[in-house]
């Protein structure tokens, strides 16, 4: 027990050179801390875009690298998934549900528009001014977007973006049956007087009568030109197709939820190798994920230089420190080694020292670095972060079936970035910062140790 | 068990000087026996402080061997002979500078690791008495007492180890005749009462008068005054 007597009894009767120690200790931790919060903060920061952009991802034709590449017909061809390979890729263990999507487009003769200012018969004029054999407006209806889904509830509904008003979902055995049932949106339901349980004609140009169509359901949250978007199954689409001439091929728009958002790049580093075509992709809105993280990339880098450059620096300082600190000490030593006490323990009574002296800068430096990564974070999302601007939809193509309407993701700006962007000190950044902390007082007690092992007794009564 | 508590044999040891080396001791031999008081002395330079070193542990000789009760230093391990079985008093009282004098006391005393019967602050209390430092003094830091009182407590704490050999570097130097006289006093009494051994380095003949043996050291051996 001497040691750790006499270890405390010195700092507190001569501080002086503790104090000193403690000082350097306590900037050099405050600013390494600080560089630790920012970037874990970072960390956090991408985690929250990347669960804020939702799990969803994508399966996408890569347009832009085919014309690029001038592909032949044969690999245009290629540059569609059909269900048993989506199927197969949405048996992977992090997707939740495998979404397969067809679109169609039918007319709802006798109904209005459920789309404000969509003003039918302006449109039809102009097809009849150029001369086409098209009957009048009312003979044909509003424009209906049909979205046919595998699974019973639509994927807009699973992450939330469209909310059930009014009735209820389609049901698995209405899938299964091909039941023509849909939902449709509350304005399209408010302008025809429509409610959950009654039906509706659709038609397409094929049909020799529409058909008709049972509402089950109301949702909300329709974008401004989408209240016309009918949601129901792939086998009420299949239906639909069957009337056309032609043969339709398959094309899906394949979507996979995942379980967790953080496992998406993982997924679609495994996955890609499945894809039909290497003009093919998987995405999960990566470039709004990089236009969202990119200002916050060139702020890691620079942070983490900083806080290796700051610890590099530190460690060496407090090491000089401390050996001028044993080296005051020297007579100390000559005298406890003639007095027979070991080298170990002179030793471990000097780390001691330096252990009260660095848990001491630890909790004033974590505190101070807590106080000022708050300013430093202000100053990131003022000047930094809000520059950057991200748009996660695009309404106005939601005319047009079979394009992601950007439903399937979350919305998420900067400013919701910026808003998270909030530096705090979890208990797991306190334990980090707690390892660095031994870590420089490691090297900070290693040299009294490696000093006074070299001491010898009479030298070290001399020299002083 | 030796007879003699403490044997120098053939003990060497030499400083650079320049480009030359000067032996201060050569082939330097001696027993000391038990329950006795020795005196070294010698003109300054002659390599009293070097003997008392090797004699100590705190250095070690180039050539020879040095044993205690017959075992050799090196064998005894130099580090445990200095804890468990020698006490030293320097010259310069060699006190730990933030240590009250009642503290540098227990120090040596939890140091030594001895089952010391009673309380070891009050046994450490009634030494310091026996050599005149009442208890408020020894309840100061040490750089706030005199020369003297220093050099007191630093022989209090070499006596609190309670060890048969205690070697001196001029213990007396910086005391006062009266204190000198009851130091000297208190090793004759150790040595002839108690059965220690008692071998103080001085310059003061005075001293040598009082001590059982005196011995001088010259051209690097010890013999006999």
């Amino acid at each position: 027990m001497r040691i750790f007597k006499h270890a405390i009894l010195n700092l507190i009767r001569k501080p002086s050179k503790a104090v000193m120690i403690l000082l350097i200790m306590v900037l050099v931790f405050s600013l390494v801390f600080t560089g630790i919060i920012i970037t874990n903060s970072i960390y956090q920061s991408r985690e929250f875009i990347r669960i804020s952009l939702g799990a969803v991802v994508r399966f996408e034709p890569d347009w832009m690298k085919a014309m690029q590449d001038q592909i032949d017909e044969e690999e245009y061809a290629r540059m569609q998934i059909d269900r048993t390979t989506a199927l197969d890729i949405g048996s992977d263990s992090r997707v939740k549900k495998t979404y397969l999507i067809e679109y169609t487009y039918l007319n709802a003769p006798g109904l209005k528009s459920g789309i404000q200012g969509n003003d039918g018969p302006i449109l039809y004029k102009e097809s009849i001014d150029i001369g086409e054999p098209y009957p009048p407006y009312e003979d044909y209806g509003p424009g209906m977007n049909l979205s046919g889904s595998n699974n019973p509830i639509p994927i807009e509904f699973e992450t939330g973006k469209l909310i059930l008003s009014a009735g209820r979902h389609i049901t698995q055995e209405e899938l299964d049956r091909g039941d023509r049932v849909i939902l449709v949106s509350e304005e399209f339901a408010a302008v025809n007087n429509l409610s959950p349980g009654d039906t509706m004609g659709m038609k397409s140009w094929e049909m020799p009568e529409p058909l008709e169509y049972t509402i089950v359901g109301i949702y909300q949250g329709a974008a401004e030109f989408a209240a016309d978007n009918v949601y129901t199954t792939t086998a009420v689409i299949h239906e639909v197709f069957s009337y056309y001439e032609y043969e339709m091929e398959e094309y899906y728009n394949v979507y996979f939820v995942l379980n967790n958002p953080l496992e998406i790049e993982g997924f679609i580093a495994d996955s890609t190798e499945k894809l039909p075509s290497k003009y093919t992709k998987l995405t999960a809105n990566e470039d709004d994920f990089k236009q969202l993280t990119k200002p916050l990339d060139l702020m890691e880098i620079i942070t983490r230089i900083l806080v290796w450059v700051v610890f590099g620096a530190g460690a060496m300082i407090i090491i000089s420190v401390v050996t001028i600190f044993i080296r005051d000490r020297k007579f100390e030593i000559g005298l406890l080694l003639s007095a027979g006490e070991g080298k170990l323990r002179i030793a471990t009574q000097f780390i001691f020292e330096i252990a009260l002296v660095a848990l001491l800068a630890f909790s004033i430096a974590a505190g101070a670095s807590q106080l000022t990564s708050k300013y430093v974070s202000n100053w990131i999302v003022e000047n930094q972060l809000t520059e950057e601007k991200a748009e996660s939809d695009n309404p106005d193509d939601y005319y047009w079936y079979d394009y992601d309407d950007g439903s399937m993701k979350g919305d998420v700006d900067i400013n919701d970035v910026a808003e998270d962007f909030d530096i705090s000190l979890d208990f797991g950044t306190l334990l980090t910062l707690f390892g660095i902390s031994m870590g420089i007082l490691v090297f900070a007690a290693g040299t009294p140790l490696v000093i006074i092992l070299r001491y010898k007794p009479r030298e070290a009564l001399q020299e002083s | 068990m030796s007879d003699f508590i403490l044997e120098l044999k053939d003990i060497s040891y030499g400083y650079q000087d320049g480009g030359k080396k000067r032996m201060i001791l050569k082939n330097c031999s001696y027993k000391f026996e038990r329950g006795k008081f020795y005196t070294i002395l010698g003109p300054s330079g002659s390599g009293k402080t070097t003997l008392l070193s090797m004699a100590s542990a705190l250095d070690v000789p180039e050539d020879g061997v040095i044993e205690y009760e017959g075992r050799e230093l090196k064998k005894i391990g130099y580090n445990k002979y200095r804890r468990n079985h020698m006490a030293i008093i320097f010259q310069k009282y060699n006190l730990v500078d933030y240590l009250t004098g009642i503290e540098n006391v227990e120090a040596g005393m939890m140091i030594g690791r001895h089952k010391v019967r009673g309380d070891k602050k009050e046994i450490s209390y009634k030494i310091l008495d026996a050599m005149g430092i009442v208890k408020t003094k020894a309840d100061r830091r040490v750089t706030k007492l005199s020369g003297g009182e220093q050099q007191r407590v630093a022989i209090a704490k070499a006596l609190a180890k309670d060890v048969d050999l205690i070697l001196g570097d001029e213990p007396t130097g910086s005391l006062d005749t009266a204190t000198s006289n009851e130091v000297i006093e208190l090793f004759r009494l150790l040595a002839n009462e108690y059965g220690k051994t008692i071998i103080l380095v001085t310059h003061s003949d005075a001293v040598a008068a009082k001590s059982d043996v005196s011995l001088r050291l010259r051209d690097g051996q010890l013999m006999p005054f």
